[in-house]
């Protein structure tokens, strides 16, 4: 199967403020020369610890940042390539047809839209045809919300709920990859689980490719099965899920797999 | 549109807000009346009635020269919404655009355009009219253009770090990748969320406006003589403060009780438009268990 997003030598560069007053300032490198590939009907996952480049690297391929060196392409074509024109074309045709739920569910949406508005966003945004109205009821369904919460503001929904009406944002437009920056991580425990197997769910039912950025290793070896592993803005092993957890090949990976937290089992 | 209708009922519903919108819509309602209708003739004096108190056909007194004081103050309060709108509007067109480009553009262009603001701020109002008024002569105009620029370089000011704030929020990540583009994000996503910290500004704008005027008329360099203004019959009665003090109190009172009313209402506006800040709409308990 064809990749339907890939990363052919990404790296980016952020200039650091400057410590002498000549010279050039210092770069942080937060992503060196990945390659990388997603496809569809897959579930991704980008693990690393923090501040190893894993969400810079997701924004670069869904073009929310640009990489300093390397490309982009996206169903076969560079995204940043030819003419002005030609490159909001491409954008467009990507965002088209990627969805995206960031981390903390508090930030991600304007306190000053209501619900339904907030999930129409991308239909609106990406002048798709059809009925607004008819799909975010829709989707409000999806993702177990009672439709009338399309009048609500973020600031009456618990953070679950929260959470949900980005989801809802992120497919709406019934993309072929939906992407996870850390979509658990600022919710409860208790959230956690109804969200992620929303996600699972959602992505089986109409056959969407996931990429899950995380540094949860339980999360990952329950519903990835090709596992991108990051350390320091480096793609350092990738692999199917199984054969990378139970056999890291990369002593970061090691260090990483006999770092997660094991109850001990007494009794028997 | 609903939306404003909207706003002006949750205003309504705050005792500030009501207040705030009868003393603006009162002042409105005497510029308008002054207009068509005036209880005396706007120059008819009578300097035999010098400073005379008030009287049944002058019920707010007459002025130095035996003119009609509630005749003064009606036509005055034309200047006073001119002041106050023209202001209003020159500083909003003046510093929105200008703390957005501060905020949002290359630095290589902000920077330089933030020491031109910061250099502008050192400049008071006051003496930004005089150098206005040395060529253009002492009119509404001058007190409108020297207000409302000197008041828009304070609100980029003020609301280039709000704009900031704003731009660098996980929703305009989100709305960038929902595919809205600059300007669907900017009059979208920021312009409301920094509505409320611009609406208090350019409300005390409006407020400082009309004691900027009357200063400025008090000097010379505001509403020429022989032109009604609130700021004029100010400064005209209070030379006499000792012969007649209450001459004083009247247009005192008409500017006190305006720029509290404008400070009220934009304090009001703020909350109105804050939907976190509004009353929480559940829907009604019927609703719920209806469907059960």
């Amino acid at each position: 199967m064809n990749p339907l997003l890939e990363g052919h030598g990404v790296s980016r560069d952020f200039p650091l403020p400057r410590t002498r007053l000549f010279g050039r300032p210092p770069v942080k490198h937060a992503v060196i020369d990945a390659d990388i590939a997603l496809e569809e009907g897959h579930t991704h996952a980008i693990i690393g610890e923090s501040g190893s480049g894993k969400s810079t690297l997701i924004r670069i391929l869904l073009g929310l940042d640009f990489p300093t060196a390397g490309q982009v392409v996206f169903d076969g074509a560079p995204v940043r390539a030819g003419s002005r024109a030609a490159r909001a074309e491409a954008t467009l045709r990507l965002r088209r047809q990627t969805g995206i739920v960031l981390q903390d569910p508090y930030a991600s949406l304007d306190p000053r839209w209501p619900v339904g508005r907030i999930i129409a966003e991308p239909l609106r945004a990406l002048r798709l045809p059809g009925d607004h109205h008819a799909l975010v009821e829709e989707v409000l369904d999806k993702v177990g919300l009672h439709r009338w919460r399309a009048q609500q503001y973020p600031h009456e929904l618990s953070g679950g709920q929260r959470q949900r009406v980005a989801l809802a944002r992120a497919i709406v437009h019934r993309p072929r990859l939906l992407v996870g920056d850390e979509p658990l991580s600022a919710l409860d425990v208790t959230i956690r689980a109804q969200i992620l197997e929303l996600l699972v769910n959602l992505a089986a039912q109409d056959g969407m490719g996931m990429v899950l950025v995380s540094h949860d290793i339980g999360l990952v070896q329950h519903c990835a099965n090709y596992v991108w592993v990051m350390n320091a803005g480096r793609i350092v092993e990738h692999g199917p899920t199984a054969q990378v957890l139970l056999a890291p090949a990369h002593p970061y990976t090691r260090g990483l797999v006999a770092a997660v937290p094991r109850l001990a089992r007494s009794g028997t | 549109m609903r939306r404003i209708g909207e706003v002006l009922r949750e205003v309504w519903r705050r005792p500030r807000g009501a207040f705030g919108l009868v003393v603006v819509a009162l002042v409105l309602l005497v510029a308008a009346v002054s207009l068509v209708w005036l209880p005396h003739p706007l120059l008819q004096s009578n300097p035999a009635e010098r400073w005379s108190g008030p009287s049944l056909s002058h019920p707010l007194g007459q002025d130095g020269i035996g003119r009609d004081t509630l005749t003064w103050l009606m036509v005055g309060t034309q200047a006073t919404v001119k002041v106050v709108v023209g202001s209003t509007v020159v500083a909003a067109l003046v510093g929105l655009p200008l703390g957005a480009a501060t905020a949002l553009l290359h630095a290589r262009v902000a920077e330089p355009l933030i020491v031109v603001v910061d250099i502008l701020i050192a400049f008071p109002t006051l003496l930004l009219a005089m150098v206005l008024a040395a060529p253009f002569g002492g009119s509404l105009g001058t007190v409108i253009l020297a207000v409302g620029f000197a008041s828009g370089i304070t609100i980029s000011r003020i609301t280039r770090p709000e704009i900031r704030k704003v731009a660098k929020a996980d929703y305009l990540l989100a709305s960038r990748a929902a595919g809205a583009g600059a300007v669907r994000r900017l009059v979208g996503h920021i312009l409301p969320n920094v509505a409320p910290i611009a609406l208090v500004q350019l409300s005390i704008v409006a407020a400082v406006s009309i004691l900027a005027e009357a200063g400025l008329t008090y000097l010379g360099y505001g509403a020429p003589n022989g032109m009604p203004s609130w700021g004029r019959s100010l400064s005209d009665s209070q030379a006499s403060l000792q012969v007649a003090p209450l001459a004083v109190v009247w247009p005192g009172l008409a500017i006190g009780l305006t720029v509290l009313a404008l400070n009220l209402l934009g304090d009001a506006l703020r909350e109105a438009t804050d939907p976190r800040l509004r009353r929480t709409r559940q829907p009604a308990a019927g609703v719920i268990t209806g469907v059960a």
